[in-house]
């Protein structure tokens, strides 16, 4: 579903990062802003919560790690005992390099699956860039537009920050 | 930046340290005389300890270098002068010489004649060849260390050529890291791994580098997180730095935890003869406890404490932190040298004093080389760029908020 946002460009990361901090410090609220590289501190200037990633991390791992020693265990104890070097079945140290394996192949992988599916990125996704050029040399910053005060401000502060260009567009983001 | 320049130690911290050398040279001269043996295996200790406090500062060096690092370079006189220690325990090792027949068995005459399974090893551990190779080994550390410093000291006086003195220490380092690694290999097999010539471990020599960098990192970030607390280094070290140097502990920490696991489960799950006796011998009787602890101080604590990323940057967790890390090591390489020729663990007098003379020594020459020179580099080209950057980020935007 298309909404209406208001979009300023810039040709420089400077003047984004400071129209980021002018609208964060009247704590207006920011769709999201694009760049065609990381910005450093742009994160903190934006005011950005704490990402949840690392307890998908975690979870997955514990699964990972709890699959892997459930499934030596059976196997080596209830389906298929053997005697190697006189060991008992339940060497439970020996069952650790491939629970180590396991935790960091399913943490690794649901991460990028969790990352993916959050920022709805999937194979054969139609491209929607809000303007041209935010992967190559331009920076945007996409405010949500409705009919209050802040939208008002917000406007204000954005054609004080001198962007490129200032317009209105409705855009699937 | 000019405020405090350099650096200066306090006349009590020096009193103390150079009273505890004394006292640590003076119950290593009686116990030569009444128990040599003990005596000599406390001296391979300590000194082995200080020497790698030495080297694994010019790896951190080395490594800052080779991989471009930027974040570090403020602080480049601490390892640089951790590295100054080194000739003091250079002479510590090559003492050794003196005191082989007591610890090492191979030395002693006769000592293959009955045991077939060591005849690969007889002329590896010739006497002479084997003290050769340490002296090469110390010597070439030691130039090694004498170019970094030097170099880093021309570079403060010659800013026009500081570019030319940065690309010379990249070079140096390159060099070192090579020589490093198969010196230092070696070194481990020869003065640790030989107390127990019927001992095989093909893992031994990364096993003994791991705990190594992870003594350097200690000993790194521990001063840096003094020299703020007083008040040098203020701009140098802040919260970033302190943060990275504490990623640095959290990640090497575990790489240690990774390479002992190896070590052990491999040596475990094989259970070759001539591979788990140096396990059976530390997983047995009295020995236990201190195999356990060695793993839980060195890993463990550090792992809990280091997860979150707050406490990275808190110098008072980093400070005790670095201080296990620390006594760690030093129980890591007791565990590692003393069962070989102990049957029950022993700390006594002789171990306290003589570990305290060594490090007191290690801080002589430590402090005296962090007070030779400016305590940050003075022309550094990648402090002059970070510093015009800061420049330019600090120019005055035109402020959007404002009404004009």
């Amino acid at each position: 579903m298309a909404r209406e946002f208001l979009v300023a460009t810039y040709s420089d990361a400077n003047s984004l990062m400071s129209t980021v901090e002018a609208l964060r410090a009247e704590n207006l609220k920011i769709h999201d802003v694009y760049a065609p590289y990381p910005i450093h501190g742009l994160d903190r200037a934006m005011r950005l919560g704490r990402t949840r990633l690392p307890w998908v991390t975690l979870l997955a791992g514990l699964c990972g790690c709890g699959v892997a020693l459930a499934f030596q265990f059976y196997a080596a104890v209830f389906d298929w005992g053997m005697n190697v070097g006189g060991k008992p079945d339940n060497s439970t140290l020996a069952f650790l390099p491939i629970a180590f394996e396991l935790t960091v192949l399913a943490g690794g992988l649901a991460t990028v699956a969790a990352l993916l599916l959050r920022a709805r990125l999937y194979p054969g996704k139609r491209e929607c860039l809000i303007v041209e050029g935010v992967t190559d040399n331009r920076f945007a910053l996409a405010i949500p537009k409705s009919d209050s005060d802040g939208t008002a401000r917000a406007r204000q502060i954005l054609e004080l920050s001198r962007p490129d260009k200032l317009e209105e567009k409705a855009a699937e983001l | 930046m000019t405020a405090n320049l350099r650096f200066r130690p306090s006349a009590r911290h020096f009193t103390a340290a150079i009273v505890l050398v004394l006292a640590g040279a003076g119950v290593a001269a009686y116990g030569l005389a009444t128990a040599p043996e003990r005596t000599w295996l406390n001296l391979l200790l300590d000194g082995f300890y200080i020497t790698s406090l030495a080297v694994s500062a010019m790896f951190f060096i080395a490594s800052q270098r080779l991989t471009g690092a930027r974040w570090s370079a403020g602080l480049r006189r601490i390892p640089e002068a951790f590295m100054a220690v080194l000739p003091a325990a250079a002479a510590l090792m090559m003492a050794l010489y003196f005191g082989r027949h007591w610890i090492y068995p191979w030395s002693r005459p006769g000592a293959f004649a009955h045991a077939p399974a060591l005849a690969g090893k007889v002329r590896y551990l010739a006497e002479p060849w084997v003290f050769v190779r340490a002296g090469v080994a110390l010597f070439l550390w030691m130039v090694f260390a004498w170019l970094f410093r030097r170099t880093s000291l021309a570079q403060d006086r010659n800013p026009g050529s500081s570019l030319v003195y940065h690309y010379r220490l990249n070079r140096y380092a390159a060099a070192f890291v090579v020589v490093f690694a198969l010196s230092f290999t070696l070194g481990s097999y020869d003065w640790i791994l030989s107390l127990d010539p019927s001992w095989f471990s093909t893992m031994f020599g990364i096993y003994v580098f791991a705990g190594t960098f992870v003594e350097g990192l200690a000993a790194i970030t521990l001063a840096a997180v003094l020299l703020r607390g007083r008040g040098f280094l203020t701009e140098a070290v802040t919260g970033h730095h302190l943060h990275d140097l504490g990623k640095l502990l959290f990640a090497f920490s575990t790489f240690w935890a990774y390479i002992w696991t190896c070590q052990y489960l491999l040596i475990w799950y094989g259970n070759i003869p001539e591979e788990v006796t140096h396990y059976v011998r530390r997983t047995n009787g009295p020995w236990l406890p201190f195999f356990v602890a060695n793993f839980a101080v060195n890993w463990m604590v550090p792992f809990a404490v280091l997860l979150g990323a707050p406490v990275k940057r808190n110098p008072r967790a980093l400070k005790i932190v670095c201080v296990l890390l620390l006594l760690g090591h030093w129980l890591d390489l007791y565990i590692l040298i003393m069962p070989s020729a102990w049957s029950a663990p022993r700390i006594g007098i002789p171990e306290v004093t003589i570990a305290l003379g060594c490090a007191a020594l290690a801080y002589l020459f430590f402090i005296w080389s962090l007070g030779a020179a400016p305590l940050t580099p003075v022309s550094d080209p990648i402090l002059a760029a970070e510093a015009l950057a800061a420049h330019r980020e600090s120019i005055p935007q035109p402020a959007p908020g404002v009404e004009p």
